[in-house]
């Protein structure tokens, strides 16, 4: 028998690995185009392209973990070392919040925009729930939660619809003032989150349990 | 290794094999590997290899064997990955047991086929001298059953059964052992012994009724030896076995029907045992000298003279003093004590 069992382990992982990109292909797609469906349903802002450089690198960033970083990682396509996942979730967290909360969090005279009002805060909470709240229906269904044996991977799934809801909000938003977008971006931000990764926990344990 | 419950694939904290201690990181690595890591596959088949290998080496004492055990433990243990659980105190642990167990069922399962290959191919030869491969692999190895359960629980069932397995007799705990531990059948094991194959069977029936009876857990009270049993140790109730019986034991031997295993050997007979020595045939022990066809003659006046007293006889024939055992004791004490002065004076003359 001269049978290489390392080459054809390496080989079928690599199948597996082939074949769960496909089956969450249609899936991502559909999570991207919910943000996209969402602006142009609500509108882009005005200022966009008046906003600083660095706000929107950040933005972009958040785009790019929410997207495609956190994704693979809550999947099972990527397998950085444990270094590597802890910067990771510290970057997440720190761009989240200063794309939430904008540019008046470190400039106070930085222009607000629109006056702050009761309902534009319930207007934002909304639409990152909401749009949360898609992508998170296209997870639970496409069976994302329950790819990885532990359930940190749900939380990095959660972690990507939180902050698909906070930028799509953002890209939305003209009011910069830390009045409006603490409580309305960056907190239903963090509700999402916890929303979501308590759904993801509990699917990801159900699904488990019937795999 | 498998739990028979739910079909899980357990590993414990007790690593196996040489080299006791697990490299670190196993866990990590077996965790990113199920998840679908192929490096982390990598990092985990560099790390275990080596010690599969000489641990299959040792084994199976054949290098070539031993590489396509491990590439089939490999290929077995990632087809088997999804039922990998641990339970234990040491997940790196748990991690190297859980492959070591894969390579030693599969060594077991080769050397077994190797066993009935070579009989297959020389059916007639004694293989006394050979060396049985089967009996070399070391018995500390956690079986399915020892990794289910805790060491130390499992310590104590393989004590209880290696006390239970000492009592048993000879013949029957050879029986057992190349039965169970060395997997050879009832027809192996009676070409081997070169007894009949329904002997084989009747010491087996034997001995496993008794083990039954010896490794029952212990009972509130034991009505064979008619006293209280609240203790953990089911050998106590070792009145069991020969002397277990259905029925009251009879108090006299002529009229058991069967004697008690442990008197078998001399005494063993399917009729009952004459008690008048003279109606018996001589057991082996007194075959010999006495060892005659007809029996043995009550009196000594109606039978030949032994050797010994015919010698005697001759030399006393010799003298004037009658020898004493020519006439017998009983002849000494019958004559008068002046009449044996007498006779015990040489110069005397003639027989008292």
């Amino acid at each position: 028998m001269t049978i290489d069992a390392k080459a054809l382990i390496a080989d079928d992982l690599g199948e597996r690995r082939r074949e769960r990109l496909q089956h969450f292909r249609p899936a991502w797609l559909l999570a991207v185009a919910i943000p996209v469906v969402g602006l142009l349903a609500t509108g882009a802002r005005d200022d966009f392209w008046a906003q600083p450089t660095w706000i929107l690198v950040l933005q972009a960033l958040v785009w790019g973990l929410a997207l495609f970083a956190l994704p693979a990682l809550g999947l099972g396509l990527w397998f950085p070392g444990r270094a590597a996942r802890v910067v990771l979730g510290l970057v997440a967290a720190a761009v989240a919040v200063a794309v939430a909360a904008g540019p008046a969090l470190f400039d106070r005279s930085y222009p607000t925009g629109l006056e702050d009002h009761p309902i534009y805060q319930f207007g934002c909470a909304s639409l990152t729930l909401g749009a949360g709240a898609l992508v998170l229906a296209v997870c639970a269904l496409s069976g994302a939660f329950a790819q990885r044996r532990r359930s940190a991977g749900a939380l990095w799934l959660a972690a990507a619809i939180a902050l698909i809801g906070i930028d799509t909000t953002t890209w939305h938003c003209v009011i910069t003032g830390l009045d409006h977008t603490l409580p309305s971006h960056l907190g239903a931000g963090v509700l999402m989150l916890l929303a979501a990764g308590l759904v993801g926990a509990v699917l990801h344990r159900r699904q488990r349990q019937a795999g | 290794m498998t739990s028979p419950g739910t079909g899980r694939t357990i590993g414990t904290g007790r690593a196996s094999g040489p080299g006791r201690g697990a490299p670190p990181g196993l866990h990590a690595l077996m965790d990113r590997y199920l998840d679908g890591d192929a490096r982390a596959f990598a990092a985990l088949h560099a790390a275990l290899v080596p010690r599969l290998t000489a641990f299959l080496v040792h084994l199976v004492r054949d290098t070539a064997a031993a590489d396509d055990l491990v590439q089939a433990t490999w290929l077995k243990a990632h087809l088997a990955r999804a039922r990998f659980q641990v339970q234990g105190t040491s997940p790196d642990g748990a991690v190297q047991a859980w492959y070591f167990t894969i390579a030693r069922n599969l060594a077991v399962d080769w050397l077994r086929a190797q066993v009935r290959e070579r009989r297959r191919r020389e059916p007639g030869a004694g293989d006394a001298d050979d060396r049985d491969p089967l009996a070399e692999i070391p018995s500390d190895l956690p079986t399915a059953e020892e990794l289910e359960i805790g060491e130390a629980e499992a310590q104590e069932i393989t004590s209880r059964i290696r006390d239970a397995l000492a009592q048993l007799p000879a013949g029957q705990r050879e029986i057992v052992e190349l039965h169970k531990f060395q997997g050879l059948s009832m027809a192996e094991i009676a070409a081997r012994l070169r007894i009949r194959e329904g002997a084989v069977r009747v010491r087996a029936h034997r001995a496993y009724k008794a083990l039954a009876q010896w490794l029952t857990p212990p009972c509130e009270s034991c009505s064979c030896c008619s006293r209280e049993v609240g203790h953990d140790d089911a050998l106590s109730c070792r009145r069991r076995g020969s002397r277990s019986r259905r029925e009251p034991r009879s108090r006299h031997r002529s009229c058991r029907r069967e004697p008690c295993p442990r008197r078998r050997g001399f005494g063993s007979r399917r009729e009952p045992r004459s008690r008048h020595r003279s109606c018996r045939e001589p057991s082996p022990r007194h075959r010999g000298s006495r060892s005659r066809r007809e029996p043995r003659l009550h009196h000594r006046s109606c039978r030949e003279p032994s050797p010994r007293q015919r010698e005697s006889r001759s030399n006393a024939a010799g003298r004037d003093r009658p020898h004493p055992h020519a006439l017998g004791s009983r002849a000494i004490l019958r004559t008068h004590p002046d009449e044996r002065a007498g006779a015990r004076d040489p110069a005397s003359g003639g027989r008292a």
